[in-house]
Formats: structure tokens, sequence, C-alpha cells
């Protein structure tokens, strides 16, 4: 099912990519230092090197003003997300939104300002950037309308929310052109980056307008050891409780022992 | 040297862990306290979720416990009778306290539940214990000492009496049963052993010998930690054995070091000093509830499951 469902998007895409595009429009061809990031136990967060190259051949053009923005989309995940409300002189938990589907980690870069490379109108076109409508909350209690000024707040705090949590970010002007051809960006992944697979679409613009885009993907992932405890407890955790029982036990046990021998 | 919690999903300082083990190890091995009280508190400064905090020190105390079990239980200064009548009593109170920290869990209150739990008891154990170390500092001075009362009063007549021998009682089971079940329920939905609530109800309530108390205290800490520590991995899936480890590795070894330092120091004064942390604590928590948070909003992640 989610197979065909991706091929439908994909097909829907080309599609889209065949109507958008001049027939003969530059290339962008992009590559990543690294698509593939295990998250060990000590990792302190990383940083990937994304490169990429406008190939001119189709249209023989040369020194073109390019823009470049890297949107960094991480996976897909839900969220509740609380309000404290003053009940009886203590903070509670009061209000609450579940939010459907968003991407649990979202990074912007770009060649200069956003606002210089295409009007917020054209990015929206692209789902470029998130905004709160791209907050899909589901009312507390079904009696409640969808959209009302609460929910607003609600959308807002969760975009506020995941910015400080370095979730989400922009970074304009972080992308180094070399030339009118090669272009790089270094990526930063903090320590707690959300696990899963992530894209990496590369646009380029030109005076305001797309000419052509590129996809990469990184997976990142646990690590061994962390994957397998995090599986175990989730898909046997009467094992992983009596398991980690008895890993603690053994370990009280013979530290225990050890003192008692130094004492003798 | 940053560490990532597979459970708790964070990357915390395995060192500050090991410390924070340490320090409250040294504590319980001064004192001879078990230290939960203060450990899960310091999990959730740290920004652990509370029911990982709760779960994972359930499984922590039970290793840090278990040492002290096994050598009250070889010298035999335990009343094995008494410790599985409390035990009977502590399984039922987890397992209603695990169930009941299911439910405010599911109703997004749990942080807050914990905090207050905290607030409440940490503030009575506190004054108790400042009143009390004060009152024996002075009475120490003035060298006078204070001799326990031994009698039967209307607790123990209650009916469905027991012989205890090794205690050298003949009392009804259910004091014993409702201090169990009442330690019981606290252990599973704070994280605690519970020491500092079953050690005085066996001595001024149950009038155990105060020679056979550390021993069977630590045997029914053993079977309700145990169990609520499985039941919340179980059920809640919130033990996170990695940050249990660190915590323990400390902990042990802290006491050992607190056990063989305890002996030199004087215990009033130092009585006066965890009273004061005790109280620290509290406050602290209670500030959290009553201070406007400058953040109102809080993200929580929901898991979908099946992968």
């Amino acid at each position: 099912m989610k197979i065909l469902k991706m091929c439908c998007l994909y097909f829907f895409i080309c599609l889209n990519l065949w109507l958008v595009y001049p027939a003969k429009a530059d290339r962008l061809i992009t590559d990543l230092s690294n698509n593939k990031i295990i998250v060990h136990s000590n990792f302190t967060g990383t940083h990937i090197f994304l490169f990429g190259s406008v190939d001119y051949s189709n249209t023989k053009q040369k020194n073109m003003e390019n823009d470049i923005i890297i949107v960094l989309r991480g996976p897909s995940e839900e969220f509740i997300i609380r309000r404290k409300d003053n009940i009886a002189g203590i903070w509670i938990n009061a209000e609450h939104r579940n939010v459907t589907k968003i991407p649990a980690y979202y990074a912007l870069f770009s060649s200069r300002d956003f606002n210089e490379i295409a009007t917020t109108e054209t990015l929206k076109k692209y789902n470029i950037g998130l905004n709160y409508k791209s907050v899909n909350v589901k009312p507390q209690f079904v009696s409640q309308l969808a959209e009302d000024n609460n929910t607003y707040n609600f959308q807002e705090a969760f975009l506020r929310l995941q910015k400080d949590n370095g979730r989400y970010h922009r970074q304009p002007n972080s992308i180094t052109k070399v030339n009118d051809t090669l272009f790089h960006v270094r990526i930063n992944l903090p320590n707690d980056v959300p696990k899963g697979e992530y894209f990496v679409d590369t646009y380029l613009f030109r005076k305001g307008v797309l000419i052509n885009r590129s996809e990469q993907k990184i997976s990142i992932e646990k690590s061994g050891v962390q994957k397998l405890l995090f599986f175990i407890s989730r898909q046997h955790p009467l094992l992983y409780g009596v398991v980690s029982l008895i890993i603690s036990l053994s370990v009280g046990i013979l530290i225990g022992v050890v003192f008692a021998r130094r004492k003798h | 040297m940053q560490i990532y919690l597979p459970i708790a999903d964070i990357s915390v300082s395995a060192v500050l862990l090991i410390g924070m083990g340490f320090m409250v190890g040294l504590l319980s091995g001064l004192f001879g306290v078990g230290g939960g009280f203060l450990m899960t508190p310091l999990l959730l400064f740290m920004g652990i979720p509370a029911p990982v905090a709760v779960a994972t020190e359930a499984n922590q105390i039970v290793a840090s416990s278990i040492s002290g079990a096994i050598a009250h239980f070889r010298q035999r200064s335990l009343d094995l009778r008494m410790g599985i009548v409390l035990a009977l009593g502590g399984i039922v109170g987890s397992i209603v306290g695990v169930f009941i920290f299911g439910s405010f869990k599911r109703s997004g209150q749990v942080d807050l539940f914990v905090s207050l739990v905290y607030v409440f008891f940490l503030s009575i154990i506190g004054s108790l214990m400042l009143i009390e170390s004060v009152r024996a500092w002075r009475k120490n001075n003035s060298g006078t000492s204070q001799a326990t009362r031994r009698g039967h009063y209307w607790v123990h007549g209650l009916p469905l009496r027991m012989r205890f021998k090794v205690s050298r009682l003949y009392i009804s089971v259910i004091p014993p049963l409702v201090i169990g079940f009442t330690v019981g329920f606290l252990a599973a939905i704070m994280g605690i052993g519970g020491g500092f609530i079953i050690v005085p109800a066996m001595i001024y309530i149950l009038r155990m010998p105060t020679n056979v108390v550390i021993g069977t205290s630590l045997f029914q800490i053993i079977f309700v930690t145990a169990l609520s520590s499985v039941m919340h991995a179980y059920l809640y899936q919130t033990v996170d054995v990695i940050l249990a480890l660190l915590l323990l590795t400390g902990s042990t070894v802290g006491a050992q070091v607190g056990t063989y330092y305890g002996r030199f120091l004087k215990s009033e004064q130092l009585r006066v000093f965890l009273a004061i942390i005790v109280l620290g604590v509290a406050i602290k928590l209670l500030l959290g509830l009553i201070i406007e948070p400058q953040e109102l909003y809080s993200i929580g992640k929901i898991e979908t499951g099946g992968h």
C-alpha cells in the first residue's frame, strides 16, 4: 500500500516536473558526503556536506545568476501539544491538541535571503518552508470547531517550540557558491536529531523562477545496541523488563562482592 | 561524554549520571537510606520524562539493595515470615500503583502527579528529619538517651493474628499487610524503595525489634521494586537499562564509600544536612508547580507503533 502510494507520488512529481519545466532546462546535480548516519551511544552530533553543480550542457548558457535553496526534511511524526493553565494556584496541563504527521526535523538553507530568491507565493507553491498552516491539529473535542483562535495559538506554539529545540531552523546565506556552477553547504545535525529517513531537496532558482530540482536521501539510524534495546523494549516488553532487571541485579551483586572482598 | 539513552530518547552526560549516582549513593551509605527519593527528582530536573525516571529508578533500587539483602539473609538478621506478609501487601500495592500511574500517564498529568506526591512526602520527611535530628543533637549534648518503648496496643489486637517468632510478636496480619500495601503503592508511583516509610512503621507501629528491621525491610523492598520495574517495562516500556546501569555504577560505589566513612562521622549533624537537602528538593519541585512557567506550551511525541 505504502509502495503504491509512493509510486503514485513519484509519478505525480515526474508529471509536474515535465509540465513545469521547459523541455531543455539546466540540470541540477547534487551529492552528499554521507547518506547513512549511525547514532552510537556517544553520538555528539555530526555534519554532512552537500555538493551541487549546475550543468549548462542542455542550454549552452553562461554566467547565470543561480540561487539555491535546500530543504532538509526529517521523518514525519505525530505530536501532542499541551498548554498549562493555572488551576487552584498550580500550573497544570489543561488543553491539548494532537498534531498529525509533520516533519520532526526541518531545516532550510539558501544562497542568499529567501525573499530575494523568490516571492513568498512562489516558495509556498513548492512547499518550501513551514508556517502555522503546515501544523495540522486535531481538536481536543469533537464538538470544537477545527479552526478557532486557540488552534492558531497551538499551531504557532508548536513552531516556536520546535525552533527553540533546534528542530526547525532556517539558515539564509549558508550555501557557498564557488562559481556559477559549483556550490556546497555544510549541514549540521545535533546530538538529539530525530532518527529516520530524511529528504534533502535542492531547488535551483533564477530571477525568482524555479529552474530545476534534485532530491537526495539520508538515513539516520540508532546504532546496533541502541536499536536492539529499543526494539526489544517495544516488541517484547516483558522479556525486556525481566532481562534488564537481571542485568541490574548482576551488576549490583558484582559490585557488592568486589567491595566485600576488599574489606577482608 | 554525552551518551544516548535509548528509552528516555535524550543524550545526557554519562559522567554527570555516574556522579549523581555516586552522590546519592554516598548519602544513602552515610545515612542508611535508600536514596530513591532523591534520585527520581534529580532525574526529573535533568529533563528525563517522569515515567522513565520512576520506572528506571525502581530497577536501579533492586540492584542497589540486593547485596545488603543477601548479607542480612546470610546473617539471618531478618524476620522471613514478616517479610513475606509485608511483601504480599506490597505486591498488591505496587500493582494498584502501576495502574494508577498509567491512568495519569494517559491523561498527560503524570509529571504533575509525580511532582505533587514528591512535594507532599519530601516536605513531611524533610521536616520530621530536621526536627528529630536537631532534637537528637541537643539530647546528645545534654547526655540523656531515650529507651524505645515495647508493648501492645490496639493495632496489634485486630483479628487474623499470626505468630512472628523472630520478632517475638503475636499480632494481627492486617497492620503489616496495610503497611506493605502503602509502601508498595508509593514505590510504584514514586520510583522509591520506601525504606524511609517502612522502617519507622515497623519500629513504631509493629514494634519489631530493631535488629531485624533493616533486613526485613530490604527483603520486602527487593520484591516490590522488582515487580514494579518489570510491570513498568511491560505496560509502559519506560525502563531505560542504560540509564539504570550508569546510575547503579555510581550509587553502589558511593554507598560503599558512604558506609565506610559513616562510621567516623557524627550522624546528628549530618542528618540536619540531609534534611536540608530533602527540603530543598521539595521546595524546588513546589516552585516548579506554582511559579508561572515562561513557556506554557509543551510538546510530547506520540508513538504510532507498527513500524
